[in-house]
């Protein structure tokens, strides 16, 4: 699974580069215009860190990602994307579908709860969620990869028509109605290439 | 973007550095850490310490005010970004052999999030500390829903009070519940001007016409009120005392302290014409003013504008708040 990862982090980081300028220019309508840089930021990072732990096991490499991931980026960004990077260690080849299925159950959970969001809130969870619910529906994971790039594009269409219901983009003047959540953006770049390297 | 920087990724260091440099004799970086920023001469450990963690971009809050009859301790995180938790519990276990810890929070998710966190490892690892939310901002949240608002300026009363009251030798609850104290009556309403420019993106952090202020909006370009066209400044004083009086029953006699904050490039004849209009006002409810504060303090790089908070005072919330502090850039 390390090559899989390996791919999935590499991939990520060279994706979330190339879009950096342009999640900049999606957080300057909802926030305070840095979310590219930021990610970016956690990606370079993570990049480093995990060449850096190829022989780890891969649940201590992934914890250890995460951690520098958090400390590097800070702010809301940092301590809620970082959960998926930690739980996402815990990947068990012999129960591929039930261990996916567990690591977005257990990375819901905890952004709920660190968070103190819920679903239509306009935040990276209306990713998360419409992901897990298809994994859930479909457990024996005879699907297309391009199901689950279809889900990933159409829930994050649907945060233009949410309002922002928790950090800054909450407080705007139309609570960044119409425009995609710069987070949950991120999110599908990143799950994009999480499935493209472990399916 | 005209800034005089060197290089966008260290400009926080570089900025950390020279106020290191510049202020020596009063603070120094933590052992570990040169996002940590500690007094020079820590306090005796039988009292009580007070650290925030918070983002950088808004100096000379909040490392400005580390500094005896203040802060213990300032946890520093990137521009608009508040620290990682696991940043704010290192900057809790350098105070860890005092005999409590109050980490001070303003209401912004980043800052819950994280503050949280650092609470929660701090417990595991038996360390007396408690958290304090810290909100004021009226403009955020309807009255009622008090504890949703943001932290604005008027955080300045708890971190200075507290501050005061710990060299005292208090413990935590005394600080944690005359903290809360001065939270509930404390108010704070904000008007921008124009936009300051982020040193990351290069870009205004919010968009105004020159003709128009937009009250109530945050430091971050958070929506208010709303937009309205400049006025003169009895006109917008009146407007933004009025909301300030409709959300808190201020009664006759009672004694205020004002804080007038700048938030970056309005001048101080502008924040001085302001006090006087904020002292007139309040003089027709026969309500006096104690010891103001008029300065730019909690600033968003070049922003302009500025922000009211009033704490309706009693003897021992003046007593703290006037007491000494070597606090750098703290100057009643």
């Amino acid at each position: 699974m390390h090559s899989a990862y390996r791919s999935w982090i590499l991939n990520s980081y060279d994706q979330i580069k190339s879009e950096s300028v342009e999640l900049d220019k999606l957080d300057q309508l909802v926030g305070d215009g840095d979310h590219g840089s930021t990610i970016f930021k956690g990606m370079t990072i993570a990049k480093k860190s995990y060449l850096e732990n190829l022989t780890s096991p891969l649940d201590e490499t992934m914890a250890t990602i995460s951690k520098q991931m958090r400390i590097e980026m800070g702010g809301a960004s940092g301590i809620l994307m970082s959960i998926f990077f930690d739980e996402s260690g815990k990947i068990d080849e012999l129960n591929l579908t039930l261990s996916i299925i567990d690591i977005f159950e257990k990375s819901i959970e905890k952004i709920m709860k660190r968070g103190k969001v819920k679903a239509g809130d306009k935040s990276i969870l209306d990713i998360y969620i419409p992901i897990l619910n298809f994994l859930q529906k479909n457990s024996d994971f005879q699907f297309k990869k391009n199901e689950i790039n279809d889900i990933l594009s159409r829930s994050l269409d649907k945060t233009k028509g949410m309002e922002a219901q928790v950090g800054r983009a909450k407080f705007l003047e139309k609570k960044g109605l119409g425009f995609i959540d710069p987070g949950a953006k991120s999110t599908e770049i990143i799950l994009r290439e999480y499935f493209a390297a472990v399916l | 973007m005209k800034k005089i920087i060197n290089n966008k990724d260290r400009l926080v260091d570089d900025m950390l550095s020279g106020y290191i440099k510049a202020n020596k004799d009063r603070v120094r970086f933590s052992n570990n850490s040169n996002r940590i920023i500690l007094r020079s001469q820590p306090k005796d450990l039988n009292k009580t310490a007070v650290l925030i963690g918070n983002g950088s971009g808004h100096e000379p809050i909040a490392m400005g005010w580390v500094g005896e009859g203040l802060l213990d301790a300032n946890v520093v995180g990137d521009i608009f970004a508040a620290p990682s938790g696991d940043l704010i519990f290192e900057g809790i276990q350098e105070l860890k052999e005092n005999s409590g810890c109050v980490l001070l929070i303003s209401n912004h998710a980043g800052d819950v999030m994280n503050g949280e966190m650092a609470i929660e490892l701090a417990k595991e690892h038996n360390i007396n500390a408690d958290l304090l939310l810290m909100y004021d901002d009226i403009a955020s949240a309807p009255r009622g829903s008090e504890d949703q608002r943001r932290g604005g300026a008027g955080t300045t009363f708890i971190y200075k009070i507290i501050g005061a009251l710990s060299e005292m030798g208090e413990k935590k609850e005394s600080l944690l519940s005359l903290g809360e104290l001065v939270r509930d009556q404390t108010r704070t309403l904000s008007i921008a001007v124009a936009s300051g420019v982020s040193p990351i993106s290069g870009e205004k952090i919010f968009q105004l016409d020159d003709d128009e202020v937009f009250v109530g909006m945050g430091v971050h370009g958070e929506s208010g009120y709303g937009r309205q066209k400049m006025s003169s400044s009895k006109t917008i004083i009146k407007f933004m005392m009025d909301k300030i009086f409709d959300d808190y029953n201020y009664n006759e006699g009672d004694i205020v302290i004002p804080f007038i904050n700048g938030s970056g490039a309005t001048t101080l004849m502008e924040l001085l014409i302001v006090y006087n209009d904020v002292e007139e006002y309040l003089a027709k409810y026969k309500i006096k003013c104690f010891k103001p504060l008029v300065n730019e303090y909690i600033t968003t790089q070049e922003s302009a504008g500025f922000s009211i908070s009033l704490l309706n005072s009693n003897e021992q919330m003046r007593d703290l708040w006037i007491s000494p502090s070597s606090a750098p850039y703290f100057h009643l």
